[in-house]
């Protein structure tokens, strides 16, 4: 057993840590921390020498992370961490050989010599490995192993199992993990799609953060992400932390984050072309295309990636006849139209320098299920351009990063109605960007450290139209957030890295400005607005800090325990700062004041490797909302012409409390088949809520949260042989609150949408190594589930696909 | 040197992707909107008594961009405006007759607006005058009515209100010219005693009485819902022996073809598709599909 003594270090930074943590948080997180810090301060002194270094992948010499490296002959293993970087100590003095494995690359071993007190630094750059064949797809829904490599859970979907997953699109993927709460209704024609993590309610997608390449997806607009732009065949894998992780990421980061990471280009030429063709006249294709000019020469070269997809579908109603209202609507099928291409192009300087510019375009159009003159009907589409530049950066053991993106979307919704005899015509037009840019340094300190810091700016801008052509009303908001932040990480790595330490600390502050709602030609109808005009908000500035501190020990490599206290924030919507509107209860009025909602979490996870094959992992946790925003009226009421309604405003006033706990279990009992299993529990309460208006406002003290499951679970298995392959998948959602108030819905007679279970199948087969044929059936026993706005969903779907790849 | 080359390129392509955009010029034509004449058509300078008929014969179109609002409002020499009508519609053009009825205002100038689908207006007005000589007409008072419910056996549902007389749906439909007020009770989320007419065929009024599906006339009765926030009160009603109040307390634009929540207390102003305005006023509410509705009428003569 290792010599363990107080270190200086550690003593230092568990002082910086206190005073810093004092001054902001509450003193249960205070509590927590010096719990941890207590049991944690130690370092180690090892006997024996030590190897670092790094693991890149050809030709771009990207970093790997979670790679395998092992010593042959000795119990000494690790994984590389997201920067490809790994270390070995107390390694016995002598020649060994050190061998490193990863998916799609050749494996590669070495021979070194070790002294005692000797650090050897290995790096390997690894080639591809041209034969992707079916027989080394693996591990289809069995955790990564990079999913311990930081004291929080997190799972990786690999690219493999994304393709293997019966649903049409990126996010029927994720509700098959635990602690993902989807909310999507009508699946592929679905574009306000919602998916949130640990008990959060699912119809608000800002409080989970959703990347694209490290690239934001969530709007400042209204924290919502287009799923729908994300091209399945160009996903390389799918990180997803769960927790907060505000104190690295920022606003949004509150249940965790969704980290969707692309493809690169590892040859001269690779990629995958699909198509497909289903249920309702369902029909696409897609591509992805990559390559290294100049594969051969490790280190040095231009490389490109080239992307796309097209999807048409005739679609279906979704209206439930029986909760049709009788008016003169005209209710048809929603269908969809949508088409993306990106581009990238980047270029290697050397092992640890490259830089990269990428752009994508996206055009989608959905119908409404309604069309009364319009040809198309009424309509949502979506023209996004995103551009995004970045440059990785290494020079010794530092690295760095710097990240600039664009995000320009222009959206419509066209609504056409007719209802008691009157016909109404209207466009909502936003222009919404997101832009920002990051900067941040690794620097590797002593054997321990690893210390990040950054900064990281964003801007967010909206500017709205609701253009009226059924009558003159011109009704227009607009508005701007800046956000600047600076974080601080380190990641202390003890005991050869069995203890691990995350901490983490990120300072935000925010300005809103220049926000506005303006009406122009009022009708009859909206002369109640009008006085609700403003040229400009006032400002807005907040301040927020999120600590994070974290710690796992790991027995061995797949088995640990780890706790972990962080806090996360999300930032109020732009379109709850300066837009007055109607709401399906009353009329809402802009709050330019409102302040961002905060999360403290508190968690503990163990994961086990028992009999050598079943892998066991829990983690249970509480969470803590502060300044949760709900309406509530203002006491005042508008007349809207034929009737008072209250006037009711977003506010951060109430308290959330939510109880979660995960398990998930799986098993490769033997090679052709791979079985895993998975339940969430949450217990997701208004646990304070400020009643401004007892006649007006319904107290939401002790309701649950809309949208969010209490029980949730999921299964399957996949097997695999020379024949064919078969993937099944079977997923049981409980009840969820309709509303607020947990009051029977009007409508569907109840207050809770029933609970149902759904049961999904792939089955596939290659030929000559390149071309995979599968049948995908999604929903097999065709369930019908509906949202609140009485919308069912499309039921059984079934696509014929066919892709290659070389 | 070779390094900052490459960074510049790949930095201006970043910057090209980044503000690729599209414009699209153009200069449409705005629609067209003109009055008809001739001895149908109430013509500009006219001088109407109180309550007399106003008749419009409008034609619009457009070659760019389809019509699709229609506005109709009178504008006062003190520059109050009261907006009459402000229909949704989706045509490259139209030709109507509307009619309205002289209120009290001594002067007012009526403007046509029609705008189309790139929101470019066309307008045209004349100014019609009351005339001096105007009174007050008579009205007819029906203290008490009682109207049945869909499923009432007891009491008719079809109101002739020229007549007073309530008929059930098999008499109503021998009777279907004169019926200008029928009786439900909206079965949906929050249920309501409701005033309705033939006119609102497409509306759920069939499901309640099939029969009228069947009619060749239906006569579209608008009721005036703003008095949710404006009430009439009932003293006013009561007070009320010519059709001073009927004419001024109905308002056209919230004349919507069907009346929710009729609830005892409640006046409610309409209008037939004959011209007559009237007011209601309701007594007693039996709430039940085979439930009953007791109410007062004043119409004009």
């Amino acid at each position: 057993m290792a010599v363990i003594r107080m270190s200086q270090p550690a003593l230092l930074l568990n002082k910086i840590t206190f005073y810093i943590l004092r001054a902001r948080i509450s003193g249960r997180i205070l509590m927590w921390i010096t719990c941890m810090l207590a049991l944690f301060p130690f370092s180690p002194v090892s006997a024996g020498g030590t190897i670092y270094g790094s693991v890149t992948g050809m030709p771009g010499n990207s970093p790997l992370a979670g790679a395998h490296i092992i010593l042959e002959h000795q119990v000494k293993v690790a994984y590389t961490d997201k920067e490809g970087r790994y270390s070995l100590s107390g390694i016995a003095a002598g020649k060994i050989i050190i061998g490193v494995s990863y998916i799609g690359y050749k494996s590669v071993k070495k021979t070194v010599t070790i002294r005692d007190g000797i650090q050897l630094r290995v790096d390997f750059n690894l080639e591809i490995n041209v034969l992707d064949s079916p027989e080394i797809e693996i591990r289809e829904k069995k955790p990564d192993r990079a999913s311990q490599d930081e004291p929080v859970r997190m799972e990786i979907i690999s690219a493999q199992t994304i393709s293997n997953t019966p649903g049409q699109s990126i996010v029927s993927v994720l509700d098959f993990i635990s602690g993902v709460n989807l909310s999507s209704t009508m699946g592929i024609f679905a574009n306000n799609t919602v998916v949130t993590l640990r008990g959060l309610s699912g119809n608000d997608q800002a409080r989970t953060l959703v990347l694209l390449d490290d690239v934001p997806l969530n709007k400042a607009d209204a924290g919502s992400v287009n799923w729908n732009l994300i091209n399945r065949d160009n996903v390389e894998r799918i990180e997803v932390i769960k927790g907060p992780g505000a104190a690295k990421y920022g606003s949004s980061a509150m249940g965790g984050v969704i980290n969707i990471q692309t493809k690169r280009p590892t040859r001269l030429i690779s990629g995958v072309g699909t198509v497909d063709y289903g249920t309702f006249n369902t029909a696409g294709f897609r591509y992805q295309l990559a390559g290294a000019l100049n594969p051969e020469v490790t280190g040095k070269g231009f490389s490109y990636g080239l992307n796309g997809f097209y999807r048409r579908s005739d679609g279906y109603n979704p209206e439930i006849p029986q909760y049709l209202e009788k008016n003169d609507t005209f209710y048809v099928n929603n269908y969809l139209r949508e088409a993306s291409i990106g581009v990238k192009a980047g270029y290697q300087f050397n092992a640890l320098n490259m830089a990269e510019v990428s752009a994508n375009f996206f055009n989608d159009k959905r119908g409404r299920g309604v069309e009364i003159y319009e040809v198309d009907g009424a309509f949502e589409r979506h023209d996004t351009w995103q551009a995004n530049a970045r440059y990785k950066g290494g020079k010794g053991p530092i690295r760095w990063n710097f990240l600039a993106y664009n995000q320009d979307e222009h959206f419509e919704r066209l609504n056409e109605n007719m209802k008691e005899a009157e016909y109404s015509l209207y466009l909502v037009k936003s222009n919404r960007i997101d832009r920002g840019a990051s900067i941040d340094v690794v620097i590797p300190s002593g054997r321990a450290h690893v210390l990040t810091a950054g900064l990281d700016y964003q801007y967010g801008s909206v500017n709205g139209q609701d253009i009226y052509y059924t009558s003159t009303d011109l009704i227009s908001n607009a508005g701007k957030m800046d956000t600047w932040a600076i974080f601080f990480q380190d990641e202390i790595g003890l005991l050869d890295k069995k203890l691990q330490f995350n901490l983490g600390l990120r300072m935000n502050t925010a300005v809103f400005h220049n926000g506005s709602f303006r009406i122009a030609y009022p009708s009859y109808a909206i002369q109640y607005l009008v006085d609700y005009q403003d040229s400009l908000f006032p400002r807005n500035q907040w301040f927020q800090i999120d600590p994070k501190i974290s710690v796992q020990y790991r027995f061995t490599t797949q088995s640990r325990i780890y706790i972990s206290v962080a806090q996360g924030f999300r930032a109020p919507n732009l379109d709850d700062l300066c837009r007055t509107g109607k709401i399906s209860n009353g009329f809402k009025i802009a709050n330019p004041a409102l302040k961002p909602e905060v999360l403290d979490n508190f968690e503990a996870g163990t994961d086990l490797l028992l009999f050598k094959k079943l892998h066991v992992a829990a983690s249970l946790y509480h969470s803590i909302g502060r300044n949760f925003m709900y309406y509530v009226s203002t006491g005042d009421s508008v007349n809207m012409g034929y009737k008072r309604t209250p006037v009711f405003m977003k506010q951060n006033i109430s308290r959330v409390d939510i109880t979660g706990f995960e398990f998930d279990l799986d098993i490769e009992p033997v090679k052709w088949l791979s079985v895993f299993a998975n339940y969430t529990f949450n217990h997701s309460v208004i646990s304070s809520f400020k009643t401004v208006d007892t006649i007006v406002d319904k107290d939401l003290n002790g309701k649950y949260l809309t949208d969010v499951p209490m029980n949730k679970a999921s299964a399957g298995f996949t097997i695999k042989n020379k024949v064919v392959n078969l993937n099944i998948l079977w997923k049981y959602t409980g009840e969820r609150y309709i509303n607020d108030v947990n009051e029977l819905d009007p409508y569907l007679l109840t207050s809770k949408y029933p609970a149902y279970q759904t049961f999904g199948a792939r089955i596939w087969h290659t030929f000559f190594n390149h071309l995979k044929t599968g049948i995908n059936v999604d929903n097999i026993f065709d369930v019908r589930f509906i949202d609140d706005r009485l919308q069912q969903s499309p039921g059984r779907m079934i696509t014929l696909e066919i892709s290659a790849t070389f | 040197m070779k390094k900052s080359l490459i960074c510049l390129v790949l930095g201006g392509i970043f910057l090209m992707a980044s503000t690729i955009s599209c414009k699209k010029d153009g200069n449409p034509a705005p629609p067209s909107i003109k009055l008809l004449t001739g001895a149908d058509y109430t013509a500009t300078g006219a001088i109407v008594a109180v309550g007399g008929k106003l008749r419009f014969g409008i034609s619009a179109s457009s070659t760019d961009a389809n019509i699709t609002n229609f506005v109709v409002k009178k504008i006062m020499p003190d520059g109050s405006v009261k907006v009459v009508l402000d229909s949704g519609l989706n045509s490259t053009g139209f030709s109507v007759n509307e009619t309205f009825y002289q209120s009290i205002e001594d002067e007012a100038r009526w403007t046509f607006q029609v705008m189309d689908k790139n929101r470019l207006f066309s307008t045209t007005a004349i100014t019609l005058y009351k005339d001096p000589a105007s009174a007050w007409g008579g009205i007819i008072e029906y203290p008490s009515i009682v109207m049945g419910f869909q499923n009432s056996t007891t009491y008719g549902q079809f109101l002739i209100p020229s007549a007073g007389k309530v008929y059930f749906a098999d008499s109503a439909t021998i009777n279907q010219s004169l019926v200008d007020i029928i009786t439900y009770y909206y079965v949906d989320v929050t249920p309501s005693p409701t005033f309705s007419s033939a006119g609102e065929t497409g509306g759920g009024i069939v499901d309640y009485y099939p029969a009228i599906g069947q009619w060749t006339t239906h006569n579209y009765t608008k009721y005036d819902i703003s008095v949710d926030t404006d009430p009439v009160p009932v003293s006013a009603f009561e007070a009320c022996h010519n059709d001073s109040l009927l004419i001024v307390r109905y308002n056209d634009v919230w004349g919507k073809r069907k009346f929710k929540w009729a609830n005892p207390g409640i006046v409610i102003p309409f209008l037939t598709s004959s011209g007559k305005k009237g007011l209601i006023h309701v007594i007693s509410v039996e709430n039940d599909p085979a439930g009953n509705i007791t109410f007062a009428m004043k119409i004009q003569q």
